[in-house]
């Protein structure tokens, strides 16, 4: 069962979000801002992260940078997941490091296909 | 003669002519006297005449520099007004998206879960919950696009790509509202079509609110899209066709079509729902990119829209803060081997721009908002650069470069100090190994990175 950290600070969206993926078969852990996100990965080591754009605290582009700085990281495929949609987010969260990218609301056909893409470029 | 002699004999031929003589003179003193008078005071009178224009023209000036006053205060208003416009959006944007994401999303999974459990009876109802929300979210869309075109509040993102993939994208995406009043969509481009570089999220926008007003007034019919390119004044130009088979319009509907909230009328809107904003979006979004859209249509027998895009936009606005948006592919991540640059520095929005210059010179970045963290994460992380604003209120931007240098492991690192003073002596005598000036430019950073980086 491949373990996810889902970084997201609003319930709702973590709620839908966390059991939606569980059903799927995956293993979800929580952060609710940037900075625990990058002491819970350090931690877990999960296959893969969600990473939500706006976070309190720290924001998810600027875990993300330290999380591909960190050598026990930086391997972790990171999603962005933001509400935005402009098109300078996309360039923001490359420059930041991410893997990849998704717009919210999720569509979760749409978001599983990316999860599945770079799990498996990992051979998970 | 014997008058003249007695005259002249007597002495008194002397005192007439005198008396004749200083008359004389007397009349013409008087008459100066009167001209020195009269010109005294056409002077004076001249003068007052100019100092009274002169008052009223100080008069106007005063005047002018309290209009002109008046008009710089209306100005900062002005702005102070939009900025709190767009942040008011932003916000309210950020409250109305939340409910109705959670509206849209618990619906789609107590559908997900009631088809597993089977409990079919439930999935219409919850679909309508879907769609609704749907909708209403399509809604504050348009608005919130909208408002932002009317304030200029929108840039490009302009990229290069082939248009016919792009298309062929559209398919996927436009397939449920097609399906929806099975209609079939068609999909034609011309075989040179080829590249264009535009602004691809904004020009799938307009394709698909075409795409979508045409499978939804018409119904069992054919739509389709087509792509060609044209040449005209000199220049490229790619053109985009949605035809549809559908009801098409009338006389007076086709006045109306891109004017605001007037969906061609009422009935219309009650029928075909939509808030009659689409179109409006599409017709500026169009001409941002420097192109134009137009229609034609037949009642009872379809509509064409066509729209026209420059094969190359221009993208007149730039981001402020001298950073470059028109770039032309997706920006490449950095490789890591230039290093890491720690930036610390508590003011967030120059925090943001360090990131964006450092990285667009091939550095990862991490940054940090104060000394301690700053001091925590160069030991986590032993950055190949530091760079260190010393102003920050609260916290003694010298005293952080002091414990830096003195740390025996962080001590090599050298440290760039961002500061506004000339005076680098008390930076160069604390360890510091290079200064950059606010406000940072991005060929002085560029210069001071590639001289220290590994």
């Amino acid at each position: 069962m491949a373990k996810i950290v889902l970084v997201e600070d609003n319930e709702d969206n973590r709620d839908m979000l966390s059991r939606r993926l569980t059903r799927k078969g995956y293993e979800v852990l929580i952060a609710v801002n940037g900075e625990e996100a990058v002491e819970l990965v350090q931690q877990e080591q999960p296959a893969l992260i969600l990473m939500d754009i706006s976070l309190p605290v720290m924001d998810g582009f600027e875990a993300t940078r330290r999380l591909k700085s960190l050598d026990s990281t930086k391997n972790i495929p990171i999603i962005a997941l933001t509400a935005h949609a402009m098109s300078g987010d996309r360039e923001k969260a490359i420059e930041a490091g991410c893997d990849d990218y998704d717009v919210k609301p999720v569509e979760l056909r749409r978001l599983l296909s990316k999860i599945e893409t770079l799990l498996g470029a990992k051979g998970n | 003669m014997q008058t003249i002699d007695l005259l002249e004999s007597s002495g008194f031929l002397n005192e007439v002519s005198l008396l004749i003589l200083s008359s004389l003179f007397f009349v013409v003193g008087l008459y100066h006297l009167y001209l020195y008078f009269h010109r005294t005071t056409e002077l004076s009178e001249q003068t007052r005449k100019t100092s009274e224009v002169n008052e009223k023209l100080s008069e106007l000036n005063l005047k002018l520099s309290e209009v002109n006053t008046k008009l710089s205060e209306r100005s900062r208003e002005l702005a102070e007004a939009s900025l709190a416009k767009s942040q008011f959006l932003a916000h309210i944007s950020h409250e109305l998206r939340t409910p109705l994401n959670a509206i849209i999303g618990y619906s789609e999974m107590i559908q997900e879960e009631v088809e597993e459990k089977g409990l079919d009876d439930f999935i219409p109802d919850l679909k309508k919950i879907r769609e609704a929300g749907k909708h209403l979210l399509g809604v504050i869309n348009d608005i919130l696009d909208l408002s932002k075109i009317e304030s200029g509040d929108i840039s490009l993102y302009l990229e290069q790509f082939k248009i016919s993939t792009m298309i062929e994208d559209l398919r996927t995406t436009a397939a449920p509202v097609i399906e929806k009043n099975n209609n079939k969509l068609e999909i034609r481009f011309a075989e040179n079509v080829g590249t264009m570089r535009a602004d691809i999220r904004r020009l799938r926008q307009v394709l698909l609110n075409l795409l979508s007003n045409a499978s939804k007034f018409t119904e069992n019919g054919t739509i389709i899209i087509e792509a060609s390119r044209e040449n005209a004044d000199q220049s490229d130009w790619i053109v985009f066709r949605v035809l549809d088979t559908g009801i098409g319009m009338t006389e007076e509907q086709k006045l109306k079509v891109f004017q605001a909230f007037s969906q061609a009328d009422t009935s219309a809107t009650r029928k075909f729902g939509g808030a009659g904003l689409g179109l409006v979006i599409c017709k500026r979004l169009c001409q941002m990119m420097g192109g134009s859209i137009t229609f034609e249509s037949q009642q009872g027998k379809g509509s064409t829209f066509l729209i026209r895009i420059p094969a190359s936009v221009s993208d007149v606005r730039k981001e402020t803060g001298g950073f470059d948006l028109a770039a032309d592919a997706a920006y490449q991540r950095s490789s890591a081997t230039d290093g890491i640059v720690l930036v610390i520095d508590d003011d967030r929005s120059a925090r943001d721009l360090m990131v964006r210059m450092i990285s667009r010179e091939g550095f990862r970045v991490v940054t940090a908002w104060g000394g301690e963290e700053g001091l925590r994460l160069a030991r986590d992380l032993g950055p190949s650069i530091i760079t260190l604003d010393v102003f920050m209120p609260g916290i003694d931007g010298w005293s952080v470069l002091k414990e830096l240098k003195a740390d025996p492991d962080l001590g090599k690192i050298p440290v760039i100090m961002v500061t506004m003073e000339e005076d680098k002596t008390k930076g160069f005598l604390l360890g510091a190994s290079d200064f950059v000036l606010k406000p940072v430019t991005r060929e002085q950073l560029s210069a001071v990175l590639n001289k220290y980086k590994k």
